[in-house]
């Protein structure tokens, strides 16, 4: 391109100027003083004058489309907001209690994972204030509410309450949007938790696979359960769940099969 | 971020004798490429190949910049299948993978590979391989076997076994420079001459099946745009108008070729039916239209437009003719070739007065810088849109560059001769 253009430019330049050449005598007949001389100034400035022309188009026409982009994404934007808002008023009025935080990630295990995605993420509203008030382990709201609550358990690393509110959760919700997640929050904190339940967990964790096998927490749920094995002194039993975790889900780039396979050089 | 300096020097092929042949640095790794060890070959008694099978599968491992081979000083074994293999040994070594195989002759005039692809961390085999070249052929062996491990292990088709085209310009004595059409294998290795010419030779470019090429030669002191069939080497020239004749392009399907005339005033992009020659244009405007490139539907094509004052990519529909402007971001965008899946551009992109290689997501408007160097031009994607070509210069010369499409990966193929620019990355080739 950079070398072509040049000559682009002579090209187009030449065949512009025959063109303004054939014209000439019609310019002269109109002019009083048609000497050859005059008569080929004029027909340079016109040139010029066309060439001036083109140029301004062109950069209106730069312009136009630049400002008509930008109008689209403006339009775009203002769509965008008002859903944004659409959405937030909608959960204000259903919910009446604010899920906050829901997307936040806690701790690197919520980071590794993708939790956040499945959660509504609505913002707080004045009722969250009321609710921090009472006994958060109480499962007195509904189904998002309710698990809110027991993740923020988790986020301030309550581990002990958040294990009863997650269980009380499981049996309020025996098939809630998000018994899933909490099923594989109760495997995590059996773990964290002092003394560990690692049997509890492991039947958590059995839960999720069972229950939710397509469940997007399932890759991290093996891998987790692989470990817990592990921890139980189980060693074969872990070696044949993170080799599946890696077999399974090789080829998606889940994290879990990094870490599976991270696992797997450091203790085996 | 890792420097590794890696050089392959290339062996002329005793068919042709060329100057330019190209050698390889990688001067910028991914930062976390997988660990892999590639076993040297047992061979069976008696049998010479030319090539050593590993060390290509090796080369081609760590150039897609995705993988560690281990150095085979390091090797504790030499292990020619899973059997012989104990995977304390490499596990200590901290590799993930290990690649073991041998070579025979099943057929007189053939080379065969067994081989098998081992996953040290669950002790299993994951894959096992067999194929069969004829004994003319190892290096075609090798990137056979790096395709089958590559994509086993990205899950991306591996393109080891691609071709490149690329155009070198030598200076000879009197002012006089000698223009050659170049073919080599991805790696460098095989390269042929495959025109030669004391004027320019640019724009290579492939057809969709890979058994033909076009470009522009201004052998008869005028440009016009040639067709060359690769198996006969039989050249047919397709335009010779009044003007430019420049930057053809074969559509998807191979039946039609764009390209850019003059033939009617400025330089528009024009349509070749090549059954018929049936011409249309394209495009109508008093601006430069140029460095046509097909959308993978065909049924548009995007190009090069200064109709809004600064150099921009548009887009034509080839049936309404409708233009609309696609990028928005900078004031020289240029050059553009588009992404197999249709969803990306890649294109020269001006920030700061420097040229460098840019890629665009087509969904989102976003556009990312790829090099750091200044004057990078031609950028010419791989078919498995890993990597891409582009031209740069390098102490004062034209070399050939490449880029993996997240930027992680980065290597030069310099030439020893010359300059050479516009590489062309081949199709997959059958």
């Amino acid at each position: 391109m950079q070398f072509l253009k040049p000559l682009f430019l002579l090209l187009s330049a030449a065949c512009l100027s025959a063109q303004l050449w054939a014209q000439a005598p019609v310019v002269d007949v109109g002019s009083p003083r048609s000497d050859s001389q005059s008569g080929r100034n004029m027909e340079g400035e016109m040139y010029q004058q066309l060439q001036l022309l083109r140029q301004e188009i062109m950069a209106l026409r730069g312009t136009v489309e630049e400002q008509g982009y930008q109008l689209r994404q403006l339009k775009q934007q203002g769509l965008d907001r008002y859903i944004d808002l659409d959405r937030r008023l909608t959960a204000a009025g259903s919910v009446g209690v604010g899920i906050e935080g829901a997307a936040i990630t806690a701790g690197s295990e919520a980071a590794a994972t993708d939790n956040a995605a499945a959660i509504p993420a609505t913002e707080t509203t004045d009722d969250a204030v009321v609710v921090a008030g009472t006994t958060p382990a109480l499962l007195d709201g509904d189904e998002s509410s309710d698990y809110s609550k027991a993740y923020d358990l988790v986020k301030s690393a309550s581990y002990d309450q958040a294990v009863t509110a997650f269980a009380a959760y499981v049996e309020k919700y025996p098939s809630g949007r998000y018994t899933p997640n909490a099923w594989y929050w109760l495997g995590e904190l059996y773990v964290a938790i002092k003394p560990q339940n690692l049997d509890a967990s492991t039947k958590a964790f059995q839960r999720l696979l069972t229950d939710y096998p397509d469940h997007g927490k399932v890759p991290a749920a093996m891998y987790k359960l692989g470990t817990v094995y592990f921890l139980n002194g189980d060693k074969k039993k872990s070696q044949e769940m993170l080799t599946h975790v890696i077999d399974r889900y090789g080829s998606t780039g889940n994290s879990a099969v990094n870490k599976s396979r991270e696992f797997l050089r450091k203790n085996f | 971020m890792l420097i590794r300096i890696f050089t392959v020097l290339i062996f002329l092929a005793a068919s042709s004798v060329s100057m330019a042949d190209l050698t390889i640095e990688i001067n910028k790794g991914k930062d976390d490429p997988v660990p892999i060890a590639i076993v040297p070959f047992g061979w069976q008694a008696g049998l010479t190949v030319a090539e050593d099978i590993a060390s290509i599968v090796e080369s081609d491992l760590h150039r897609s910049g995705q993988f560690d081979p281990l150095s085979r000083s390091d090797m504790l074994g030499r292990p020619r299948n899973s059997t012989e293999v104990y995977y304390r040994d490499w596990k200590s070594l901290g590799v993930d993978y290990v690649v073991v195989g041998s070579l025979s002759q099943e057929v007189t005039g053939t080379v065969t590979a067994n081989y098998e692809l081992l996953d040290v961390n669950t002790q299993r085999v994951i894959l096992t391989g067999k194929e069969s070249v004829s004994t003319d052929q190892p290096r075609y062996l090798a990137h056979t076997v790096s395709d089958k491990i590559y994509e086993k292990l990205t899950n991306i088709r591996g393109a080891f076994r691609t071709q490149l085209l690329y155009v070198s310009a030598v200076r000879e004595g009197g002012n006089r420079t000698r223009f050659r059409l170049l073919k080599s294998d991805i790696d460098g290795a095989n390269e042929s001459v495959l025109f030669d010419s004391r004027e320019p030779i640019m724009a290579p470019t492939w057809s969709p099946d890979g058994q033909k090429i076009a470009y522009v030669s201004f052998e008869t002191s005028r440009p016009a745009i040639y067709i060359q069939d690769l198996r006969t080497n039989a050249r047919t020239q397709l335009t010779s108008f009044r003007g430019l004749n420049g930057a053809p392009a074969f559509s998807p399907d191979g039946a039609k070729m764009a390209m850019v005339l003059s033939k009617d005033g400025s330089p528009d992009i024009y349509v070749m039916d090549l059954a018929s020659g049936d011409l249309q244009r394209i495009t109508n405007h008093f601006a430069i239209d140029t460095e046509p490139a097909w959308m993978p539907d065909g049924r548009s094509i995007v190009f090069t437009s200064d109709r809004g004052g600064k150099p921009q990519i548009y887009k034509v529909d080839v049936a309404s003719r409708s233009v609309e402007r696609i990028t928005f971001e900078g004031d020289y965008n240029a050059r553009a070739r588009v992404l197999a899946d249709g969803l990306g551009l890649v294109m020269v992109h001006r920030e700061n007065g420097n040229f460098h290689i840019a890629v665009m997501d087509m969904k989102r408007n976003r556009v990312e810088i790829l090099t750091t160097t200044n004057l990078d031009e031609s950028p010419s994607v791989a078919p498995n849109a890993s990597m891409l070509l582009y031209a740069t210069q390098y102490d004062g010369k034209g070399v050939l560059a490449a880029v993996s499409i997240d930027g992680g990966v980065k290597y030069r193929l310099p030439s020893r001769f010359g300059d050479v620019r516009e590489p062309a990355w081949s199709p997959f080739l059958q």
